[in-house]
């Protein structure tokens, strides 16, 4: 049987019961939650590896936002300001994408004392011709630099894009994405495979042989300036494995021995260095 | 050791050794041609197929021979080569063919061994592939560290291009094909088709969202034909010798011979080129055979999975080892003995595809990342109790909801040893020990290695 | 001269002016009851920052009120617009007079308080009709006709529901009506049809959830108040709470023995200990009220205004009509 009023009490007999059961309430100054190791509290613009923001005000992503969640501030070419918003916040640049935004030829980059690349400019030009200056080029005009100058050269990125008229953005991606060395390595280069091949042959024993040898972990370049260590996937060993790889040439099938012969005999010969005005 | 820049004996890169016995077809010229003369290939049939496919066959009547061949692209997806063509041939565009040669698994051999030894063969499959679909364009994207590949094939091309096998008005007919060598940037996710095309047109190499297919919508917009180099070449020899001579071996549904790359703990890694339905086991024996107990066999790298060896009596097809939980993949076969720690090369080439990943898509990005911490997890004999679930509904949704075939097969490795192989993922969990007694004398690399050149 | 007319006189105006003041904290504690309460049934802690226990929060929120701008629109009629939150406050304040808060603390013991109650009370509705119509808004308007239509409604069963206790106890006066209930025992015992449609008569006659159509907000955005700010709008606000306080009161003095504690008075608290000791039961009793009405309406939903106003002529009046006749003839049968 259905008494009326009785769905009332049970009602009253939840809130009831609520108002004295714990509460959940976080007393925020007082009690701070531990958040989780991923916790980002805080939005925040990418740098790229040479300390300037990756954002370059283009607005595509707040033409895209759905919610109309993103705005930003900038510098137009003739140094107004294209959004409001805090400069502190928002990174004001001019580079030579803002002139391209505003349909005016680029200028040159403003800041080129900022970088200690000495680049060959006129080479690079003419490479850049040889190819006609098609994006499609992008990846033999890279391998073409990266062979000169052992890596590739921001200021190189720069010419790239100014010249060709690529956003800098979609140079830096190619670049980084197609495995390029984006800094330069200090001496030879000391690559170890750590493909399968390699690794079911032996690959770790060796690079740990070498590790020790040299005494710096894979990403370091001795104190000497003689070496540099890494580890890539991208040796292509196949039969050779365990296989490593010093500047360009690969050695292999490698005893422990073996290599840290090669590591050694290749010491003694100057490497490039990655120092300033590697090539005039 | 070596620094030899050649093989003497085959005239290819040292890194490749070519394995005897199998059913030799693409390799069997390797050596014995001349890859800097276009003379000698032609001395050995070269080209007769393309003028067959030109003169006799037409353009229908070639894609109609490879369909009976029953040519499965051999860059691990096994479509249907024709069902690509006809596709591609009744959409209105500058049609384009692009020979991948990009090599995504710097452990898969096989079309770095083509385009050194046999850079013509490529060629003239492409050229068959670029009159049955009528594309006026073709691009072969090669590595660009595979150096001796790179100019071989431009010189193919050149010399293709002099005999009027290529280019204008090829053999005097009124087909045109011009033909560019391309540099590609090395990674793995380059080598799949539509990152392959955005890396060709001078953007990041990532894959866009299917459909439109790159058959519709690929190189600047036009319909565009991706072929794997072996694929090329297994083109090139149907046109050659015809579809029943291909389709003599291997299995039905599947005929044709496939190049695989053994290493691991075998006696003699290296290149070997198979007929599919091969069983596993003999595909060992051609590389001499297990250097000690083989426990599995990790067929299609990254992307694979794991055969148990109580299971290696399957046969080497697309259809038996993606029900298997594995794939072809490019042909890598990686070979362990009993020594060799299930749970740690799971890992590995996990953490593989957790280095490769290109970064467009959330659920492969931080996928394979999480997964590769639980199986950290489990290594180090701490796992969370949510973790087999977390590592199975992970592996399901990145399957699920994959922009590229890496993606979707990435926790592969992971989930058939995790079937396969449980015993030992949970003697690593609960007690911390390696049935194996592989592990703790290798130290756990990091999660992403210091890359230098970031 | 005689000096009884000048001391009543002086009476009236002490307690009338006690009275007015006293409204303004009264409103400051239910408005916190009703923070608290209704944060705690939502497992909340509500406030706790200002004051011990965060109990001076209603009163941050009373001053705040004062500090805002006071806007009249254009097109309002300014002479009624300004009128009618006075008028509401007024209504609410007066009727306050005559609520029986112990022996000897009543501000004004009419022999017809329990009327005059009801005449002052019904005031409020025309309050709430001329802000409404004063506003230039429809959605002031139409809560405006709603109020009227509801409020009017009510005041007829709410009435009605009284009358079998003024039947039963022969007086209109409270505080003889709470005399009668400490011989007779408390009136809930002889009159529950009466109470039960006593109460949901007065939660719609002060406009309270579930019974809160004139500001549905859902509607009408805030009904007759849409217009309102500053501290117009804080009299409306403040009226509203009293009448809260106040419609307890009643209850709690007609049906609940008022200042009665609920065993036998004892006789030696006579006098200013007694007063004392009444008051601090009426106002238990009442607060236990006004808790059970912010409990109500943080855990019911409010009602269609068509099934609000059923509810009144369908089911209120009838029952109140059959709840007073039956008590008559009880008080004739029985000779009570």
């Amino acid at each position: 049987m259905r008494i009326p009023g009785f769905g009332i009490l049970k009602g009253l007999r939840q809130t009831g019961r609520n108002y004295w059961a714990p509460k959940v309430t976080n007393q925020y100054p007082e009690s701070r939650p531990t958040m989780p190791d991923r916790w980002r509290g805080r939005l925040d613009l990418i740098y790229d590896p040479f300390g300037e923001h990756k954002c370059e005000v283009c607005f595509q992503c707040a033409q895209v936002c759905p919610v109309e969640a993103i705005d930003m501030s900038g510098f137009d070419s003739t140094g107004k300001r294209i959004r409001y918003g805090m400069p502190e916040i928002y990174d004001e640049r001019k580079d030579p994408n803002a002139y391209r935004r505003a349909g005016l030829p680029a200028a040159p980059m403003r800041n080129a004392a900022r970088w200690d690349e000495a680049i060959d400019t006129p080479w690079l030009a003419g490479v850049i011709d040889g190819f006609g200056g098609r994006p499609e080029a992008l990846v033999a005009i890279f391998s073409a630099v990266e062979s000169r100058h052992g890596y590739l050269p921001e200021r190189a990125l720069r010419q790239v894009s100014d010249t060709m008229s690529i956003h800098w953005a979609q140079v830096f991606g190619a670049a980084g994405l197609g495995g390029f060395r984006l800094l330069p390595a200090d001496g030879h280069l000391v690559t170890v495979c750590t493909c399968a091949a390699c690794r079911f042959a032996g690959g770790d024993a060796l690079l740990a042989a070498i590790r020790a040898d040299l005494g710096i972990a894979p990403g370091e370049s001795t104190p000497d300036g003689s070496m540099t260590l890494e580890t890539s996937d991208e040796v292509a060993a196949g039969a050779l494995a365990p296989a490593l790889r010093i500047d360009t040439m690969v050695y292999g099938p490698l005893t422990l021995e073996q290599g840290r012969h090669v590591v050694g005999e290749r010491r003694k010969s100057p490497g490039r260095r990655a120092t300033k005005a590697a090539v005039s | 050791m070596t620094d030899r820049s050649t093989d003497r004996s085959t005239g290819l890169s040292p890194q490749i050794r070519i394995l005897p016995g199998g059913e030799h077809r693409l390799l069997a010229e390797v050596g014995r041609v001349d890859p800097t003369s276009l003379e000698s290939y032609r001395k050995l049939g070269g080209y007769a197929g393309l003028k067959r496919a030109i003169g006799k066959l037409g353009a229908e009547g070639t894609i109609d021979e490879v369909a009976a061949a029953g040519l499965r692209g051999r860059g691990g997806g096994g479509y249907p080569t024709a069902d690509k063509w006809r596709v591609a041939r009744v959409i209105e565009g500058e049609r384009k063919v692009v020979a991948n040669l990009i090599g995504a698994d710097p452990t898969a051999l096989g079309d770095r061994a083509l385009a050194e030894g046999n850079p013509h063969l490529i060629l003239e499959g492409l050229l068959v592939a670029a009159f049955a679909t009528g594309a006026s364009e073709a691009v072969i994207a090669v590595r660009r560290d595979w150096s001796m590949a790179l100019e071989r094939l431009r010189r193919a091309v050149a010399e293709a291009d002099a005999a009027h096998l290529a280019g204008y008005l090829v053999m005097g007919t009124d087909f045109s094909c011009v033909v560019t060598v391309q540099e590609g940037a090395g990674a793995l996710i380059a080598g799949e088709e539509t990152a392959l095309l955005a890396a060709l047109a001078g953007d990041r190499g990532m894959p866009v969202i299917r459909p439109p297919y790159p058959t519709e919508r690929g190189l600047s917009g036009a319909p565009t034909v991706v072929q794997n180099g072996e694929t090329l070449a297994h083109v090139a020899w149907i046109a050659r010798n015809g579809a029943k001579k291909f389709a003599a071996v291997g299995t039905k549904d599947a005929p044709g011979t496939k190049l695989v790359s053994i290493y691991g703990r075998v006696a003699q890694p290296g290149l070997a080129e198979v007929a599919l339905g091969t069983p596993l086991s003999s595909i060992v024996v051609l590389a001499g055979g297990g250097t000690g107990t083989t426990k599995a066999v990790f067929v299609g790298g990254p992307g694979g999975g794991a055969i148990a060896a109580d299971e290696l009596e399957m046969p080497y097809d697309f259809d038996a080892l993606h029900a298997a939980g594995a794939g072809i993949g490019l042909g890598q076969f990686l070979v362990t003995d009993t020594d060799t720690c299930m749970v740690d090369t799971a890992r590995f080439f996990l953490d593989y595809s957790a280095r490769e990943a290109c970064g467009k898509a959330v659920p492969c990005r931080i996928g394979t990342k999480r997964l590769v911490e639980a199986l950290d997890r489990i290594l180090a004999a701490s796992p969370r109790p949510e973790d087999p679930q977390l590592m199975r509904d992970l592996a399901r949704k990145m399957h699920d909801t994959a922009l590229c075939h890496l993606e979707s097969r990435a926790p592969g490795p992971m989930l058939t040893t995790l079937d396969r192989f449980a015993d030992e993922y949970r003697a690593h969990a609960e007690r911390g020990e390696c049935l194996a007694g592989a592990c703790g004398t290798t130290p756990v690399a990091p999660l992403i290695a210091p890359v230098a050149h970031l | 001269m005689d000096w009884s007319v000048v001391l009543g006189v002086l009476r009236f105006l002490l307690s009338t002016t006690l009275i007015l003041l006293l409204t303004v904290p009264t409103a400051f504690v239910v408005i916190q009851m009703e923070l608290k309460i209704i944060a705690g049934a939502q497992l909340r802690y509500g406030p706790n920052r200002i004051g011990p226990w965060g109990m001076f929060q209603s009163t941050i929120h009373g001053f705040k009120v004062l500090a805002k701008e006071d806007h009249i629109p254009d097109q309002a009629d300014r002479a009624t617009f300004t009128l009618a939150p006075w008028m509401v406050y007024m209504a609410a304040a007066m009727s306050m007079l005559v609520i029986p808060f112990a022996p000897g603390a009543i501000a004004a013991d009419f022999n017809i308080g329990i009327v005059y109650f009801f005449a002052v009370l019904g005031l409020s509705v025309v309050g709430l009709l001329v802000a409404g119509w004063a506003s230039y808004n429809k959605y002031s308007l139409l809560g405006g006709l709603r109020s009227a239509a509801q409020m009017v409604s009510y005041e007829i069963p709410l009435t009605l529901s009284v009358v079998g206790a003024v039947v039963l106890a022969g007086t209109l006066n409270f505080r003889e009506l709470i005399n009668w209930q400490l011989q007779h025992g408390w009136l809930l015992v002889w009159q529950p049809i009466g109470l039960g449609i006593f109460y949901v008569a007065s939660l719609a006659e002060i406009n309270r959830t579930p019974f809160d159509m004139v500001e549905a907000d859902s509607e009408l955005v805030a009904g007759p108040f849409t217009e309102y700010s500053g501290m117009r709008f804080g009299f409306f606000f403040f009226a509203e709470y009293v009448a809260l306080f106040i419609m307890s009161g009643i209850m709690t003095s007609l049906f609940f023995g008022g200042w009665l504690a609920p065993w036998p008075f004892p006789a030696q608290l006579a006098g200013f200990v007694g007063t004392l000791y009444g008051i601090f039961w009426f106002f238990l009793k009442t607060y236990l009220f006004v808790a059970l009405a912010v409990l109500l309406r943080v855990t019911l939903v409010r009602i269609r205004i068509d099934q609000l106003m059923g509810m009144a002529w369908k089911v209120l009046l009838p029952l109140a009509m059959v709840n007073l006749l039956v008590t008559a003839v009880a008080v004739v049968a029985f000779k009570l």
